[in-house]
Parts: structure tokens; sequence; C-alpha cells
């Protein structure tokens, strides 16, 4: 009985200093780790004309340029064959192991994405993750299905943005759907390259304000087949006539 | 003052609550506790109060005190064996030396088996009788280890989302591929014995204990992953289908829900679809059973969901003889194996599981670990 007390006593001083340790430990290695997760910093709020205000995170996808957000990412899917992944005339391994290797080497084909942001519109591109899509690995057709993320900065467009207080915030989700005999070359990269002309497209038509920005793509690609794409555009526009700015909203002094 | 002192209450009552159940087990609270909150905290802590301080059973307490009816099956949470008609007995009553941990009982030669081409079993002849043995445990695991490229390929895996969690390139065990050691207990010495045994799951070595002018007719075994026996006479035949044989056959093994089981104290549709598919299941089986054993696996069935020993054959009162354990240390073992096979700590360096999943990791990484980390630092 007394051994039971004082055993239960010690596994649960083990389980919460463990516990602690273990948070404390996870504190230390996620603030060194690539690919911790920061909530987005920002101190400013946009209102879109319908009065609504803009989620924080899309408000740092849109105005923040100087440094990369969790918001304002390329995610790329896309089928490839996995003799992508090899080296050196380097045989493909034993079936039971074809989807874990595609995970490992997943970051291989994310290579290519970035230059193609990078040509269009982004200062800066990073491979934020690649993986393999769990259970897509086809023995048979020898290809994969993988899932690229891709952080980007957006190139520098506008030396001052205008006040923001006498702005309304507007978006659009530019859809294309494209034929593959469309799109030059046919590869992955060049359909992304489509999907992000789609979004300057629409960046440059008279409904769009300025500055007029791609906070996010997704592109669905595969070989031989029509692929899917969105642009994400968002800009800023003068409020309308008749609205005005909302105040600073400031909590009373106590007392 | 007040709230100070309905704090002094509920602290004194979870000490006395602690101190009760630490004193005589969970078996009272079953009237005050609802059933499925009382069978929770019997199978959380077990037979507490009912095994003194050297492990033994204290005088009073009966092998039914040690069997939860719990939400995932029967569940022997002491030193019971499941005998005929699926009773619980005390090990101590039938089988005498029994050793719990078998983590360093090494055998002293492995046999690979095969399993059968086919899925007819040869029957067992007139007049024997069949011991259909069900296990399921996974409390105690042996030194032998199988496994293939689709298990390493799950290490692999789980070597990653360590890496990319932790950054550290800690080796996998191979734990989950041990054999689990099964006894089997035979006590019938009046009619040979076919014995039918049926691993729920996993790799599994069924350890025979014959007593005196007990005689095997033949053995099957049924289900999991591998299946072996240990101390068997070699002439006695034995044959094998596994799970994946099994499931090529269509068969399907499944066995009636215990009255705790999750699924029959759930009231949501989607589980009564579960129950009844289940019930179709059983006696599907229980058909295919009897076709090839002349009974019903429902109706034969000796073992639990968790519980290491099982005894075929009548058991004899405690002061009768028992059967003598036979160690699995020293022993001949006879086992089907996957590609791998290993006997922990008598491996060549780099042979063993974790080493060939951290080398196979390391070889798709190009030899670099780095390119497995993921993520911007935003």
């Amino acid at each position: 009985m007394l051994r039971f007390v004082i055993g239960l006593g010690v596994l649960l001083m083990v389980l919460g200093f463990g516990a602690a340790g273990w948070q404390y430990w996870q504190g230390i290695a996620g603030a060194d780790r690539p690919g911790a997760t920061l909530p987005p910093v920002t101190e400013v709020w946009l209102g879109t004309a319908t009065g609504t205000i803009v989620p924080a995170e899309v408000t740092a996808a849109f105005l923040q340029q100087d440094r990369l957000v969790p918001r304002r990412i390329a995610t790329i899917t896309h089928v490839a064959p996995l003799t992508d992944l090899l080296r050196d005339a380097e045989p493909l391994p034993a079936p039971a192991f074809l989807e874990v290797m595609a995970d490992i080497r997943a970051p291989l084909l994310a290579e290519g994405f970035c230059p193609v942001l990078q040509d269009m519109i982004a200062e800066d591109c990073q491979i934020h993750s690649a993986r393999v899509v769990a259970g897509s690995v086809d023995a048979q057709s020898g290809t994969a299905q993988f899932r690229i993320e891709l952080a980007y900065r957006l190139k520098p467009d506008v030396a001052d943005l205008p006040d923001l207080a006498e702005q309304v915030f507007g978006s659009l989700d530019v859809e294309i759907g494209v034929a593959p005999e469309v799109v030059p070359g046919n590869t992955a990269a060049t359909a992304l390259a489509a999907v992000v002309e789609a979004g300057l497209l629409a960046c440059s038509a008279d409904s769009a304000g300025y500055p007029c920005r791609i906070i996010g793509l997704t592109l669905d690609w595969a070989p031989a087949v029509p692929f899917q794409g969105v642009a994400t555009v968002g800009w800023l526009s003068p409020l309308p006539d008749g609205v005005l700015a909302i105040p600073e909203i400031r909590t009373l002094p106590e007392g | 003052m007040l709230l100070r002192l309905i704090f002094r209450v509920i602290v004194l009552g979870i000490l006395v609550a602690v101190a009760a159940l630490a004193a005589v087990g969970p078996r009272p609270f079953a009237a005050v506790l609802p059933p499925e909150a009382a069978r929770f905290v019997e199978s959380m802590v077990g037979p507490i109060g009912l095994l003194g301080q050297d492990g033994r059973v204290r005088a009073g307490a009966l092998p039914a005190d040690f069997l939860v009816d719990g939400p995932d099956g029967l569940l022997a949470t002491g030193p019971i064996a499941a005998s005929q008609g699926n009773l619980p007995v005390f090990i101590t009553d039938v089988l005498a030396g029994f050793q719990e941990d078998v983590v360093g009982a090494f055998p002293a030669a492995v046999t690979t088996m095969r399993p059968i081409l086919g899925c007819r079993l040869t029957p067992p002849q007139p007049g024997s009788v069949i011991g259909h043995v069900f296990g399921a445990g996974t409390s105690r695991p042996l030194a032998l280890i199988s496994y293939d490229d689709a298990d390493l390929a799950r290490g692999i895996a789980e070597f990653v989302d360590r890496y990319r969690k932790r950054g550290i390139a800690a080796p996998v065990p191979g734990d989950a591929y041990a054999f689990q050691a099964q006894d089997v207990v035979v006590t019938d010495t009046s009619v040979p014995v076919y014995l039918v045994l049926e691993n729920a799951g996993g790799n599994r070595i069924w350890n025979i204990h014959l007593a005196e002018g007990a005689r095997l007719e033949r053995l099957v075994l049924l289900g999991g992953a591998q299946s072996g026996v240990a101390n068997l006479d070699p002439v006695v035949p034995v044959e094998v289908i596994l799970a994946d044989g099994l499931a090529t056959c269509g068969i399907r093994p499944a066995h009636p829900l215990n009255p705790g089981h999750q699924l029959l104290q759930s009231t949501a549709e989607s589980d009564v679809n579960l129950v009844a598919q289940h019930a179709e299941a059983v006696a599907a089986y229980d058909i295919w059973f009897r076709d090839s054993f002349g009974v019903r696996a429902s109706d034969s069935r000796i073992g639990y969901a968790a519980g290491s020993v099982a005894v075929v054959g009548p058991v004899l009162d405690a002061a009768g003889a028992k059967v003598s354990f036979a160690p699995i240390l020293g022993a001949d073992v006879r086992t089907t194996q996957n590609s791998y096979f290993e006997i922990v700590g008598q491996v060549a360096a780099g042979q063993d599981y974790g080493s060939r999943v951290m080398a196979l990791a390391t070889g798709f990484a190009f030899g670099d670990l780095s390119i497995l980390h993921q993520g911007v630092g935003f």
C-alpha cells in the first residue's frame, strides 16, 4: 500500500517534470528550428468596401513584404515520375519503399518552382514544405503526387503605401483551367507561370486597385490533363464616396 | 471560511477514494459508479488489492476477480488462464513453474515453417478433441523479431517524422514486430487433441505444455502476421494459414462481443450497424470453422483479448498434479518468418531493425538527413 502511494507520487512527479521539460525543450528547439511557426505580426487592420474586417493573416500576406508570412503561400500539387528523384543511374527501390523515398526526396522536385516565381513576381522564395501525398504512389506507372508549398515575398511595387485608413481592401480568386496543349512545354513549372500570369492580368484590370498583389497561388497539375490553378490577388482602393474611415478604437483607461 | 471547509472536504474525499481504491481494488466502486466508468477504472488499474506484496493471489480472491469485461474485450488482468468454456482459472492451478517474463528466453534452434498452399486444412480424425485457443496478448514479447520491407518502410516514415519534429536521428525500435509468447496447456489425456491456435494479430509463438499422457494429433495455426510453436514434438504436423492467407481464402475471423464491449454499449446508429455486421461475420466464421473442424468457433474459443495462457482439457483441483512449464529458453522453435528474422542481441552490427531503418532513411536522403527539414521560419 505504502509502496503504491509512494510509487504513484513519484510517477506523477516524473510525468509533471517530464511534461514541463518537454515543453521547455520544445520552446528552445522551436525557436531555432526552421519551420517554427510564429503568429503574424501586424497591428494594422484593413476593412473591405462592405465594412467587414480583413482577417489579420490576409492583411499580413498583403502588407508585410519585408518577410515571409504563413498565408502568402504558393501550393503546388503535381504528379511526377519517381525516376525524377533518382541520381546517377540509381535504380528505384523496392515497391514497399517508394513512398518513403518519394517523401524524403520530394524537396528535389520543389527546386524548379521558386525560380518561376522569382522571375515573375517574387523578391524571395523558399520551400516551406515538400511532401508526397500519402497513398498516391502508383508503382505501375512509376509516379506519385507531391504537395509543395512555397513561401514568397513580392518584389517592391510602391515606395509608400497610401494612408490605409482611407483605403479599403479588395480581393479576387482568379481561377484558370487550362488544357495541356495550351501551355508551352506543358510542365508544372510552365503551368505555375500561367497561373501567375493570370493573377498579373487580373491586377492590371481596371476593376483592381493599386497596389495589387498576388497573395496566394494554388496549382493542381498532372501530365496530359487540364490543370487547375487559382491566383488570389488583393488590392487597395480608396474608400467609396459617403463612407467614413473608422476611428481607431482604444480601450478606456482604468477607472 | 466556508470555502476552506469545502476545499478540505474535497481533498479528504479524494484521499479516501484513492486509499480505498488502493486497499480494496476497484470492485467496491462498481456499486456506486456507472457501469462504463467502473469497467474503465477496472481495466485501467487492474486487480489492485487482490495480490499480495509478493505477487501471490490473496486468500479469498477468485479467478473471475481478475477477468475484466472491458470495452475492447475480456481482459485477463492477473495470473489467470482461460479454460474450457472460456472460464478463468488460476495459472498456478494448472501450470507449475510458469514464467511470465520471457524476454531473455532464447531458443536453442529456430526452424522455418511455411504456410500451406491453398485454403483447405487437414480435418481432425474422428474421436479426437478440438482445442481452439485464441491469442491476442502483447504483454510477453520474446527476443525474436521478424519483419519485411513494408515494416521497414513504416519505420522509416516514423524515423523521418521524429527527425522533422525533433531534429534528432533517434533509432526506431522494432518492438512492434517481436513475437509474443502465448502458453497452451493441454491437460486432456483421454483422446488425441487437435489444436487450432488462432492468432488475433502480430507475431506469436505458441508454447506448448503437455500433461503426462497428452497426445497431439495436429496443430493448425490461424491468422496473425507470423506464427510459430515452441516445445512441440517434431513428429506432430503443423499447418499454417496466416492472416493474409485467410484474407485470400475469404475467411474473416470474428467472435461474439463481450457484454461490456464498447460497440454493445453504444446506441449510435453507426455502431448498431457495426454490431449487426459483426454478428453476420461471426456467423460466417462459425460456419467455416464448423466445416473445417467440426465445432463452431464461438462455442469452442478459449482465450481473451488480453491474457497469455489457455488450458485445453479439464482443470484439476488445486491439490492435483500440475503440468510442468516448458521454457522457451533452450527449446526448439518452429515458426513462419518474414523477410528478416532477428534474435535480439545476436545480430551483426547494423543488421538490426533500427539500424536498417536509419541506414535506409539516410540513403534515401543522399547521406544528408538535413534535407528532411521542412518549414520556413516565418
